[in-house]
């Protein structure tokens, strides 16, 4: 917009004699924010900050992206962003973005680097898959990956497959291996349910930190308002029991403060009072689950039911005790749960990611069992998955049998982990001992051991027994510096990619991420075209099990699934139709789910929900018999207390923790500020400028102490501190928040990088540096909550 | 004639921020980085606000928005030398950038100190500086900026509406801050459109108004229960 | 009696026009060192902005306000004592009338300088006139600040015609400067009485506009919401403490002058006991008004202002509240009773000065430090270019004095003798009508 010289002096005429004008004229005076005509476009693409899944709506100007918007009508986020979703461009323009492939020159972990071409990374790759391969060592390579999305999992899986190694550590179970393997033991499920926002009233929960983590977060933030206001008349109530004041439990109704590792303590007192008085919902318990009452099994003889454990061992008294919860909360917790249906209890990973995690959690989803809220209104949904196509079936040669023939590197399956699909954690330990063989080549995607799991320093010293290292990252991070060849991938901004919401709102839906600009800005690729070069490169079977020139292609075959199926958002005649409207709408869905259909057969021996586990029975007895030891050698290998029944059924094991209560005497809990994008939130300086909106913390990590405590230690707010713990010690500054526990010390996850770009390196301190490994080996999973420290005043600035 | 106005319910916000870091890419504003940072440097026209009562284990936390309040009688317009700051007839009170010397009176003056100033040149590294919105005005250094409600998406509906001759109808401009919010918290609409949501909710019983005593009326409404406490 | 005579006779007022001692290079070297330093330091502030300061979000006005403050305060010494003293004929005061119209001026060219540093556009700073907006009190600051700065221009200029035109006949060598300066000057009987008409009406007309100009500088503070600024009894109060301070810095000057140009002649203890005396009186106003303010926010105020009164009292600012105390009342007060020789004037005055300083400070910084929203509260402390500005303008301020000394006498001759005249044929009719 130009304007004429009058405009202008009848502005200044008038601004001088104070006349309101329209802004239109007095914002475009010359010489500054003077207008340039522009094109701008929309696109969409699905959120990768964290595994929410969110639809994205881009604004592009001029080609590049300028803004984003959730999509208006995608289920998970109907239009809204979180500030990581926000704050997703600094992700896309980052000025620390690996520019092309690399190769590594001098020593490992030096830095040094040599740009090569595309064709050249592939072709170098390819060579060391082949020679290892024809040597009959295929099984010697390992895929460890993280944030898969939608059929990125498959391809890998099926890459893995076709070349021949048994060794893809997914982390399938994304960091709550505890909360799923209760499900799994319970209703035989290995996935995350869905919460029914629109009917529930009354949410009780474990540590699951709704409003600023557990996922689809935007569902859960916008459930939670809803929940609270969005009925007129109907008030949700939210009750959070959790050791630290987290946000949740700012906004909760009521803050539940216990100690840590004992919610399935008090999820049982909690259950006792419900069967006690009567209260649980007995048409689902007698119609829909097992184990309740106590049994006679097959040969005659009697089995402990859940009804009895929990009488005998869980009155509210004995649950105060372990749990530091007074009784009357208990009982009163209890009655609201049983009363203001429909009601559920949740959890997150406080509460899994413990020694006993599998148990608490098997004990919280009794708890919905007896007030009878899964599968229905207003309770816990099985998220159900679209129809996809299956891709057709992989193509193995001898050698890809002879090594998957091969035992897994992790060991999962087999003692201590029986129960696990993988176990990440591990894998230092077992490749340093090369046990059971050694490693030739890992593959990197999408995760950052070297920050994001404790002990770093084992896998660091790992990395020196392995030959080859490729790493998929766009980004510099800590174990991405000590690889020795790098094919960055494109950002969540550049790549045709699906995204299966885990969980979402339980009907099926599928969102599509695909290349918004143009081209890349830098010289990088899709993992996912990258790997079926790959394959191609290798040639044989492996090549004839990729069909597809490119991700794009393969993904084409699996919606064509759910184009066939006719159904949901999309109904078009032809295919190329319906795959224009998923990319123009961002994704797929059908709304409707089906409650009651999966009650009616839950996925265990029984059919039913169990309260007895005899998925836990069953898989004991074949270790047993399988390993031909005796079941108290197992049960101790695997680190449980009990005898008999009650190994299968819910019940508290005392959680473990590492250095003792006198030299150690704080839990050191560890959380995921809304601001916090897993290892990844750190390098976008609008995250780090918000960072701990609770105590204006900013660029920086802290550490929470009770004020209370702190007067008794003498610190002051604000100070230098040392936390230490049996493996070392952190320097931070210390917060005085009177929303922590006595008995712990609360740390934000995220800080303290070492490397990961100019914002995110040399910023705060990482928990895991100091945290010490220790499993729920039930579960085969790693607890991250296991640690005990100490804390004293630092010097400043040492 | 409008009368823009936002209601903000705090008993659906989070204090997630979506609305700051929003704000923040909507309308150019650079981050300031650590050190400038601790010093007070960084903008934020949202700009989020803590409160705790109490101690452990019964204690209360809230989180409060705070964009500029666009007062029915700014304190901080009136104070300004070089009048590069007015009360717009919609309602919002503008910042004239080209004419700021940078007294900063106005900021002074602001009782919700919600006026922030361009200690530096704003700048980016040259990366971010394609993520930048084309439609909301360049500043300098040594001048004050804050919140002005999105005025260029008014601008924009405005003149949609202008060529369907319309007034703009409600819920047709969002600021960035409100379309981004997950709980559905903020509000923004017409307050002389009595069937608009802003006006009905700024009606509420819940609806009050930070600092009223200061006779500054906001324009900002925010809701929450029961009794409330400031400062 | 005819110039030379003159001339002689105050041979002491005039010597140190003619003579420059050692003493004059190693005072004027070093400050005039400083001063061109704080042009550097502003000019990297214009370049980067002013980010080089210790500003931030929400101490925004921090001590470039607080010099701004101090200097017009100081700035009420002058034309204000005297004019006051003149007009209530209290020939003790004469000595130092010229010494305090000097001091006014300088301080008032010293003031606003700092709003020109402050501004985020210095460049810009003529808009103020050009798009002013009447309604905010920094306009009116400009107005009655350039008024009084005119005035009191003049003000000390009328006064020194005569003597000018004593000096232009005694140095020949500098006629350039005084034979424009002294008008035509040959002390006719008429040019006399529109010389006395003039000072009387100046007289009159300064004192307003002193009392105004200090009035609205409280104002551009007292009007604002801040806690503890929005306040009634700013305008006395500030003015109180302009002219405190003031009083004060005239003894600085004019005892240093003494000792510097030997004038004991002319300003005798008896001139300074009387001085003390009067700043006596404002120790008192001051505490008075002081006392006044603070307790009627420790009872009336609200959370924000008692915020900003604790913090002052026994918080974060305590210490300078308290050196402020003792520097404004504790140590003058016993010793302006007992003793008011010169030296021990120069020592309150020193603690007088630098505790208004302080005053200045804390009225503005724990305000701004405090806002009524309390998220990350504000904490300040200046950059060296603030510091560099601020040691910039005393040295300017000092040598615009000592220069000025070195051209024009510090004690108007034709006054003294006037008053000597009188003293002679006591005459029934009053030195000014
Ligand atoms: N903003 C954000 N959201 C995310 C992610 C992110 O990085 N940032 N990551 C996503 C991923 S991968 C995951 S796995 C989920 C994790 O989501 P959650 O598991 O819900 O959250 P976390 O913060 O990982 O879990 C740690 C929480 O458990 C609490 N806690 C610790 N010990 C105990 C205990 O003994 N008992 C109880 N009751 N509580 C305890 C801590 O206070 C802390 O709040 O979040 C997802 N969403
Ligand atoms: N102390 C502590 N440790 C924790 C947690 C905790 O709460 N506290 N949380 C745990 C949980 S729940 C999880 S899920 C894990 C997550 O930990 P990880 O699985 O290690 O995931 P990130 O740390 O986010 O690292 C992901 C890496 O992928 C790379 N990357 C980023 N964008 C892309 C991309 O677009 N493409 C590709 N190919 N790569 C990309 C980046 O280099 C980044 O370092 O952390 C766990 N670690
Ligand atoms: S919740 Fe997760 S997916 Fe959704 S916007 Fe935030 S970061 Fe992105
Ligand atoms: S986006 Fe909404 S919920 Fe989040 S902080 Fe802002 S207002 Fe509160
Ligand atoms: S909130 Fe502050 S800036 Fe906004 S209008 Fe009111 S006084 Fe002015
Ligand atoms: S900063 Fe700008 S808007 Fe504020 S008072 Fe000074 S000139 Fe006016
Ligand atoms: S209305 Fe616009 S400018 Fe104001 S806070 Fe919201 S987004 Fe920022
Ligand atoms: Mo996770």
């Amino acid at each position: 917009m130009r304007i004429s010289r009058r405009d202008l002096l009848k502005m200044i005429g008038a601004a001088t004699f104070g006349i309101a004008l329209p802004e239109e004229i007095l914002y475009a005076l010359p010489s500054e924010g003077e207008w340039i005509p522009y094109e701008e476009y929309w696109s969409t693409g699905i959120c990768l900050q964290c595994p929410g899944g969110c639809g994205l709506r881009v604004r592009s100007v001029n080609g590049w992206p300028v803004k984003l918007e959730g999509i208006k009508d995608y289920p998970i986020n109907r239009g809204r962003l979180c500030p990581k979703g926000q704050a997703g461009l600094q992700v896309l323009y980052d000025p620390d973005r690996i520019p092309s492939p690399l190769r590594r020159k001098g020593k490992r972990g030096e830095g040094k680097w040599e740009r090569i071409s595309w064709d050249d990374a592939i072709r170098i790759v390819a060579e060391n898959l082949k020679g290892l391969r024809m040597r009959g060592r295929a099984h010697q390579v390992v895929f460890w990956g993280g944030r898969y999305r939608g059929h990125m999992f498959d391809l890998v899986s099926r890459f893995m497959e076709a070349y021949g190694s048994p060794n893809h550590l997914g982390n399938s179970s994304r960091g709550s291996e505890g909360i799923l393997k209760g499900h799994f033991f319970t209703m035989g499920e290995n996935d995350f349910l869905a919460i029914h926002w629109e009917k529930v009233n009354y949410v009780l929960s474990f540590g699951a930190s709704l409003l600023e983590a557990s996922r689809p977060s935007l569902r859960n933030l916008w459930g939670y308002g809803h929940f609270r206001r969005g009925r007129p008349g109907i008030r949700g109530k939210l009750v959070q029991i959790e050791p630290r004041f987290s946000l949740t439990a700012s906004k909760a109704d009521q803050w539940v403060p216990i100690e840590p590792g004992t919610d399935g303590a008090l999820a049982l007192g909690i259950a006792h009072w419900i069967i006690k008085e009567r209260r649980y919902d007995k048409e689902f318990v007698s119609r829909y689950t097992f184990g309740f009452e106590d049994w006679k099994d097959s040969e005659g003889r009697q089995h402990l039911g859940f009804k009895n454990l929990v009488l005998k061992d869980y009155s509210p008294q004995q649950v105060s005790s372990i749990t530091g919860v007074s009784e009357e909360v208990i009982v009163n917790v209890a009655r609201e749960f049983s009363s203001h249906l429909p009601s559920i209890a949740i959890s997150g990973r406080g509460v899994g990611m413990q020694t006993n995690g599998t148990y608490s959690q098997m004990a919280i989803d009794c708890l919905n069992a007896l007030v009878g809220s899964i599968d229905c209104q207003g309770g816990l949904l099985l998220q159900r998955k679209p129809n996809f196509k299956k891709w057709p079936p992989v193509q193995r040669d001898s050698f890809s049998e002879k090594g998957l023939s091969q035992p897994r590197i992790d060991g999962a399956g087999e003692i201590p982990f029986p129960f696990a699909q993988e176990v990440p954690y591990i894998l230092p330990e077992r490749i340093e001992a090369g046990d059971p063989y050694p490693i030739e080549t890992l593959f990197l995607y999408y995760t950052n051991p070297l920050f994001s799991i404790p002990e770093p320093e084992k896998l660091l010293s790992a990395i020196e027994k392995i030959s080859f290292i490729v790493s998929f990252s766009p980004f510099m991070d800590e174990t991405t510096e000590y690889a020795d060849i790098i094919l960055p991938d494109g950002t969540y901004f550049e790549r045709w990619q699906d995204d299966v919401p885990q969980p979402g709102l339980g009907f099926p839906m599928v969102g599509i991420r695909q290349p918004i600009l143009s081209k890349p800005i830098h010289n990088v690729r899709n993992t996912g075209d990258v790997l079926i070069s790959l394959a191609k490169e290798i040639g044989g079977s492996v090549a004839k099990s990729f069909p597809w020139e490119n991700m794009e292609k393969a993904l084409k075959e699996a919606f064509y699934g759910i184009f066939s199926s006719k159904r949901g958002s999309i109904l078009e005649k032809d295919f190329d139709g319906f795959w224009n409207k998923i990319t123009k709408i961002g994704g797929w869905w059908e709304e409707t789910y089906p409650f009651g259909k999966w009650r009616a057969k839950f996925n265990t021996p029984s059919g039913k929900f169990e309260f007895y586990s005899q998925l836990l029975r069953q898989g004991l007895r074949e270790l047993a018999h399988k390993t031909s030891k005796s079941f108290d050698t197992i049960l101790r290998d695997l680190k449980i207390e009990v005898k008999g029944d009650k190994v299968f059924l819910p019940h508290f094991e005392k959680p473990c923790f590492i250095g003792d209560k006198k030299d150690y005497p704080f839990h050191l809990i560890h959380y995921k500020p809304m601001t916090s994008a897993e290892g990844r939130g750190a390098n976008q300086p609008y995250l780090q400028e918000i960072f701990g909106p609770h105590l204006y913390e900013r660029w920086d990590s802290w550490v929470e102490i009770n004020p209370e405590t702190a007067r008794r230690l003498g610190l002051k707010d604000g100070d230098p501190v040392w936390i230490e713990s049996v493996k070392g010690r952190l320097k931070t500054h210390v917060r005085l928040f009177p929303g922590t526990h006595p008995a712990c010390l609360q740390m934000p996850y995220g800080q303290g990088h070492r490397a990961y770009g100019r914002w995110a390196k040399g910023r705060g301190v990482n928990p895991n540096d100091i945290l010490v490994k220790e499993y729920d080996y039930l579960g085969g999973f790693l607890s991250h909550f296991s640690t005990r420290v100490k804390i004293y005043k630092a010097r400043k600035n040492v | 004639m409008y009368r823009w106005a936002m209601v903000i319910d705090l008993d659906r916000c989070t204090g997630c921020q979506a609305c700051v870091v929003a704000c923040r890419q909507e309308n150019n504003i650079p981050f300031a980085g650590e050190k400038q940072a601790k010093l007070g440097r960084a903008k934020f026209w949202m700009n989020m606000i803590r409160e705790i009562e109490g101690d452990y284990p019964d204690l209360k936390m809230h989180f409060i928005p705070i964009p500029c309040m666009q007062c029915d009688n700014p304190p901080c317009t009136i104070v300004c030398p070089v009048r590069a700051t007015y009360k717009n007839p919609e309602g919002i009170v503008a910042q004239v950038y080209p004419r700021c010397i940078g007294v900063r009176m106005c900021i002074s003056n602001c009782p919700y100190t919600v006026r922030y100033f361009n200690w530096h040149a704003p700048d980016w590294p040259n990366e971010y500086k394609r993520g930048r919105n084309p439609d909301v005005y360049k500043r300098r250094k040594g001048i004050t900026e804050k919140c002005n409600f999105c005025i260029h998406r008014i601008r924009k509906a405005k003149e949609v509406a202008k060529k369907e001759k319309r007034r703009i109808r409600d819920g047709e401009v969002v600021p960035a801050c409100a379309e981004t919010c997950p709980t559905d918290a903020i509000t923004f609409g017409d307050l002389n459109d009595p069937k608009s949501r802003v006006y009905l909710l700024s009606k509420s019983p819940r609806a009050f108004r930070l600092m009223e005593e200061l006779g500054t009326e906001p324009r900002v409404f925010y809701l929450k229960q029961g009794e409330w406490k400031d400062g | 009696m005819d110039s030379q005579n003159l001339a002689i006779k105050y041979g002491q007022i005039v010597k140190p026009l003619t003579r420059v001692s050692l003493w004059f290079w190693l005072t004027v070297i070093p400050l005039s060192i400083i001063f061109l330093w704080s042009f550097f330091a502003f000019g990297w502030q214009y370049q980067w902005g002013l980010g080089k300061t210790g500003m931030g979000h929400p101490m925004s006005w921090t001590l470039y306000l607080v010099n701004f403050v101090f200097f017009i305060g100081i700035s009420h010494a002058g034309a204000l004592v005297s004019a006051v003293l003149r007009i209530t004929n209290a020939k003790w005061g004469t000595p130092f009338g010229r010494a305090a119209e000097a001091v006014t001026v300088f301080a008032l060219a010293a003031g606003p300088t700092n709003i020109l540093f402050d501004l985020g556009r210095s460049i810009r700073f003529y808009w103020v006139p050009l798009h002013a907006q009447f309604k905010s009190p920094l306009i009116w600051d400009f107005g009655c600040i350039m008024t009084y700065f005119a005035v009191s221009i003049i003000f000390l200029y009328v006064l020194m015609i005569p003597d000018i035109g004593l000096l232009r006949e005694i140095f020949p060598k500098r006629k350039w400067i005084y034979k424009p300066l002294s008008l035509g000057w040959k002390g006719t009987e008429n040019q006399w009485k529109v010389l006395l008409n003039v000072v009387g009406f100046l007289c009159i007309a300064v004192i307003p506009i002193a009392v105004s100009v200090h009035t609205v500088v409280s104002w551009v503070f007292g009007l604002q919401t801040q806690p503890m600024w929005y306040s009634t009894i700013f305008a006395p109060y500030f003015v109180t403490g302009a002219i405190f301070s003031g009083i004060a810095t005239i003894l600085i000057v004019t005892i240093l002058l003494r000792r510097v140009y030997h004038l004991e002649e002319y300003l005798t203890p008896y001139h300074f006991n009387n001085m003390g005396l009067l700043l006596l009186v404002f120790t008192l106003l001051w505490a008075y008004f002081t006392f006044a303010e603070h307790l009627t926010v420790v009872y009336g105020g609200g959370t924000h202002e008692l915020n900003v009164l604790w913090s002052k009292i026994t918080g974060r600012y305590a210490p300078l509240f308290w050196s402020m105390v003792t520097l404004c009342f504790i140590i003058p007060f016993p010793l302006l009773i007992l003793k008011r020789t010169p030296i021990f004037l120069l020592i309150t005055s020193i603690s007088v000065v630098i505790g208004m300083w302080l005053e200045r400070f804390l009225i503005i910084i724990p305000s701004l430090a405090h806002p009524r929203l309390h998220y990350l509260r504000g904490s300040y402390m200046p950059t060296w270019v603030e510091w560099s500005m601020m040691a910039g303008l005393c040295a300017g301020f000092t040598l615009a004095f000592i220069f000025f000394s070195k051209f024009f006498p510090v004690i108007s001759i034709w006054e003294i003798e006037k008053e000597k005249k009188e003293i002679r044929i006591e005459s029934p009719q009053r030195s000014l009508r």
